[in-house]
């Protein structure tokens, strides 16, 4: 009866354990993860922000220029995806114009 | 920057759900091969599987919502779950609708993995060896996003090394259970499984 009673607060302790161990482990994966999030999309706002302010007449083309994005961009693709042949933008420089895939 | 938010949150969620898959792989191989640890035992191994495929699932949700409800690129919810439609980049994004296609398969089967056979129930999990490249193709090739940085492909070979690293270590070599009955048992059970299947 002892050992049966031994055997079980040892199950006991080893689920509490793997229980603590995972969430320890997924919660830190869980922050890490947000914050990467965020500074990957920092990041990628600062740079855009940069290329903004260094070639102000560029970024009012299709393919560089998030924040002097058009109202409405999807008027560009609303009668077919090959409307808009834009090249491909460069990674980091905003948003995606392009329809014809990566090239 | 503020109108633009939806936009960097859906590339940034987007690597991040590649990182979070890959580990899930990783932990999922580790359960296969049944390794585990006095540090990491194995029940632990397949919690963390289970608990951080959750985890990548929320993330995912996130970089397609974002990118959709965002509306700078033709995308619509249609486009998640049938291949090769969208206006955007239909490749591309094609490759990750088919590997979120396979993903909702695995989750689902997951969940009602007492109702079904685990012959099926494995069939089905191993298409997670499909998933996880079409997901990473997606990221490397489709328009606009970060996939040719060379931070990302860093992150893309740290991906695919960490994957290439758990099948050698834990999928190729069997069954590492410490005990040989248990092995035995496992390998039994591996080919009841795939009679079942026949």
């Amino acid at each position: 009866m002892s050992a049966l009673n031994s055997q079980h607060t040892e199950y006991r302790r080893m689920r509490r354990r793997v229980r603590l161990l995972t969430a320890g482990v997924a919660g830190f994966a869980g922050v890490t993860a947000a914050a990467v999030t965020i500074a990957i999309a920092g990041a990628a706002a600062a740079d855009q922000e940069r290329t903004t302010a260094d070639q102000p007449a560029a970024s009012t083309n299709s393919g560089n220029g998030a924040a002097v994005a058009p109202s409405k961009p999807n008027q560009q693709w609303a009668n077919g995806p090959t409307l808009n042949p834009a090249p491909r933008p460069q990674s980091g420089r905003g948003r995606a114009h392009s329809s014809s895939g990566a090239s | 920057m503020t109108g633009s938010v939806l936009w960097y949150s859906s590339r940034a969620t987007g690597a991040v759900s590649l990182v979070l898959f890959t580990a899930v792989m990783v932990f999922g191989i580790a359960t296969t091969g049944r390794a585990g640890s006095r540090v990491l035992p194995r029940a632990a191994v397949l919690r963390l599987h289970r608990t951080l495929s959750l985890l990548a699932v929320t993330f995912l949700t996130v970089h397609i919502v974002t990118a959709i409800v965002d509306g700078y690129v033709d995308l619509s919810f249609w486009d998640v779950v049938v291949p090769f439609r969208s206006g955007f980049d239909p490749l591309w994004v094609g490759l990750a609708t088919v590997a979120f296609d396979l993903m909702l398969a695995i989750g689902l089967t997951s969940v009602l993995r007492r109702f079904i056979s685990p012959g099926w129930w494995r069939a089905v999990h191993l298409t997670s060896y499909a998933m996880w490249p079409l997901a990473l193709a997606h990221g490397w090739g489709v328009a606009g996003g970060d996939g040719r940085t060379t931070w990302m492909l860093l992150v893309d070979v740290a991906c695919v090394g960490a994957v290439l690293i758990a099948l050698v270590l834990w999928r190729l070599r069997g069954d590492l259970h410490h005990d040989p009955a248990a092995r035995r048992a496992g390998a039994a059970r591996h080919r009841n499984e795939s009679d079942m299947l026949r």
